[in-house]
């Protein structure tokens, strides 16, 4: 299962937003002239910023919409795993595409008995030079309900 | 193009990154759900989570997630990871102290890089586990 592909621009703003939630006080979410003193282009995105682009990019609540797609319910599954690969900087101004699909399906018995179900959605990052920056993967697990 | 703030020459296997701890509170997870777009309602809306028998809500997974990435970088510096790869443990509830921390595990060279591998982790004060991982860091060389 593919989603559709998005485009969107890497903004100052919403990083420092990012950065300010989780306390970060590095100056290079801030201050364009450190950032790029350590060879950045601009500000760069922190390690994590990407995992909100789903959420709220394509359309409000993309993630929740499509776990509903898939079937998922959301009181009875948990975010298990997220993994992310980095392979090229994500700095501000870059236009990003971005193509999320289910990587891996399977269900298998729990530890309690019933059945699991076990989502691997992957979601990859292009950007505006045709470069690969980034791959992003997460784990989402479903309890069965025993009915 | 990274921060320059370890360098693999003065890191050994089984070096501590700091200790960064935090007591979230539900402004962190709602500050959080603003500046990440996650709206699940099992993180931010207490009479939802209380109608599905949780005793409250309770912090995404990727905010501590965000924690623990802040206390990698602030010690290894932005721009060196290669890999960050968690997985989610244990629920943190409101009121709940966490402690976010990283320990080398190895050092190598690979793809022309001088990298470390390290065992990253979020516990509260107890020890309980709420998230265990691995990063790979590609640090700078005084060479």
């Amino acid at each position: 299962m593919e989603f559709p592909a998005f485009e969107f621009l890497i903004e100052k703003g919403k990083i420092k937003e990012f950065a300010r939630a989780l306390g970060d006080s590095n100056p290079i979410y801030t201050d364009e002239e450190y950032a790029r003193s350590v060879g950045f282009r601009s500000i760069p995105a922190p390690p994590t910023y990407t995992a909100s682009f789903l959420h709220h990019v394509p359309d409000e609540n993309f993630l929740l919409n499509m776990m509903e797609q898939m079937g998922i319910s959301v009181a009875t599954s948990v975010h298990g795993e997220s993994e992310f690969e980095y392979l090229a900087p994500i700095c501000a101004g870059d236009v990003l595409t971005a193509q999320a699909r289910v990587k891996d399906h399977y269900r298998k018995e729990g530890k309690r008995g019933g059945k699991m179900n076990f989502i691997t959605v992957e979601a990859t990052y292009v950007n505006q030079e045709g470069e690969p920056v980034q791959k992003d993967r997460m784990l989402f697990i479903e309890r069965e309900s025993a009915v | 193009m990274a921060e320059k703030k370890l360098y693999y020459e003065d890191v050994s296997e089984g070096d501590e990154s700091p200790e960064l701890s935090l007591e979230v509170t539900r402004t962190h997870i709602v500050k959080y759900a603003g500046a990440g777009g996650d709206f699940n309602p099992i993180h931010t809306d207490e009479a939802f989570a209380t109608s599905i028998g949780l005793p409250s809500v309770f912090a995404m997974g990727l905010m501590q997630g965000g924690y623990l990435a802040r206390a990698l970088t602030d010690w290894v510096g932005l721009g060196t990871l290669r890999l960050y790869k968690i997985r989610f443990t244990g629920q943190v509830w409101p009121g709940e102290t966490i402690i976010c921390k990283a320990i080398v595990k190895s050092k190598y060279e690979e793809h022309g890089e001088k990298r470390i591998d390290c065992e990253l982790s979020v516990t509260n004060p107890d020890g309980d586990s709420k998230i265990t991982g691995t990063a790979v860091v590609a640090l700078p060389s005084k060479e």
